[in-house]
């Protein structure tokens, strides 16, 4: 008797599967930046949200998050199913249609910047409908397939949350808000750029030009040292305005020189080249996760400052 | 339908898409999702809605209406140079609310 060869069984989707097309991981950390920024923005300008108004701006901002997320998805099917990191994702593994999930995105972009202009002012839904266009439509449809700079430009859809928390308590967006955006957007390409060293053969296997796929491992290393530099001098910027105080300057400097360490220690090593030791794809990945605490931890430093009443500025403009 | 070239009662229906089990349980799920998701969407417009009337009734919000903390309109600012004692009515004029509750009040003290 011979073996029938195994059908797959057809899938239907669970809640889990739907939450999987949101992206929960990103949305926790732009969940987490906005109300950095909301936060923030309170005990700079002593401007303050009514609570309620406040959670239902942070909820909106997170629908926001998953509504781009679900049309990523939507959007990337095709290549998703290529690469074995993405092909159990939802849509690709059968378990929600495509047509579902753009529906899914579109409705709860739409219901994302409606509840965030009615908690708080027009600014804010308007930053949130452009970041969700910015990550649907710029980063995913455009950039993405089309140049090795899309994470450096589409980081930029990532860097809105703490401007939109800002704008969404004070109806306007300082330096600070930006200062906060800047922080954000140079440290996506190293935070990203440390993933595609590890998966560029996936990436070049589904056509997607990533950086180590179009210019090769060594200049990415380099281009993720830069950027690590330029971050380190952007996330000191807060002390200078005022925003950040004593303890976000000491946090975020020792945070700074830790991944400064990382980031010179995977320059100098073979990580993402073909036949590369262990320890240096080891040490690329610890880098990608060492930038995820990074952005947590100094987003945190300024939450603690200014929601405990510890802010003790440094100087000031 | 008889435009198309079909006499009355050949309309043709499709085939009502016959579900197994497993997918109507799935649909009934997303079914139950989809309501508790228009649900939430409902009370938290509701919930914006009530809250930024409340705070307007303290000058909070300032939704509906621009009034300040006694329910009366802003006095529009004074022109340059004016002092609030030059802009106050004179002493002789009564600052009581003259309206039809004010004559209804007057009226009725006599009879009783």
């Amino acid at each position: 008797m011979t073996d029938a060869p195994a059908t797959p069984q057809k899938r239907y989707g669970t809640a889990g599967d739907y939450v999987q097309l949101l992206k929960p991981r990103i949305m926790m950390l732009v969940v987490f930046t906005a109300v950095a920024g909301l936060i923030a923005a309170t005990g700079v300008t002593g401007q303050s949200m009514n609570p309620v108004m406040a959670a239902i701006a942070v909820l909106a901002v997170a629908l926001g998050s998953g509504a781009a997320g679900a049309i990523n998805m939507w959007y990337d099917s095709d290549i998703d199913l290529v690469m074995t990191r993405t092909s159990t994702r939802p849509i690709p593994s059968g378990a929600v249609p495509r047509e579902e999930a753009i529906a899914m995105g579109m409705i709860m972009s739409g219901v994302s910047v409606l509840l965030m202009w009615l908690a708080s002012n027009w600014l804010a839904a308007g930053l949130l409908a452009f970041s969700i266009f910015y990550y649907g439509v710029i980063y995913t449809m455009w950039l993405k397939r089309s140049t090795p700079q899309n994470i450096v430009i589409g980081g930029g859809a990532g860097a809105f949350p703490p401007v939109i928390g800002w704008a969404a308590v004070t109806g306007n967006t300082p330096l600070d808000a930006w200062i906060l955006f800047a922080i954000t957007f140079f440290w996506t390409p190293p935070h990203f750029w440390a993933l595609s060293l590890l998966a560029h053969s996936e990436y070049e296997k589904a056509g997607v030009p990533m950086l180590p796929v179009t210019h090769g491992a060594k200049a990415t290393r380099l281009q993720m040292l830069i950027y690590t530099v330029v971050l380190a001098a952007v996330s000191m910027m807060p002390l200078v305005t005022g925003l950040g105080g004593w303890i976000y300057g000491v946090v975020t400097g020792v945070l700074n020189l830790a991944f400064l360490y990382f980031a010179v220690r995977v320059w100098r090593s073979h990580a993402g080249d073909s036949g590369a030791p262990g320890a240096d794809q080891k040490l690329a990945r610890s880098m990608f996760l060492f930038s995820i605490l990074y952005l947590f931890i100094v987003f945190a430093a300024l939450i603690v400052e200014h929601a405990a009443g510890l802010h003790f500025p440094v100087g000031g403009l | 339908m008889s435009g198309d070239g079909l006499k009355k009662g050949d309309e043709q229906f499709p085939e009502p898409a016959h579900l197994d089990d497993a997918a109507r349980a799935a649909q009934k799920r997303r079914n139950l999702w989809l309501g508790l998701a228009l649900l939430g969407f409902v009370f938290l417009v509701g919930l914006t809605t009530f809250v930024r009337l409340s705070g307007s009734e303290d000058n909070q919000a300032n939704f509906y209406y621009n009034m300040n903390q006694t329910g009366q309109e802003e006095a529009p600012a004074l022109p340059p140079g004016m002092s609030p004692d030059q802009a106050a009515p004179p002493a002789n004029l009564s600052t009581e609310p003259v309206g039809p509750d004010a004559t209804a009040d007057e009226e009725e003290t006599p009879e009783q």
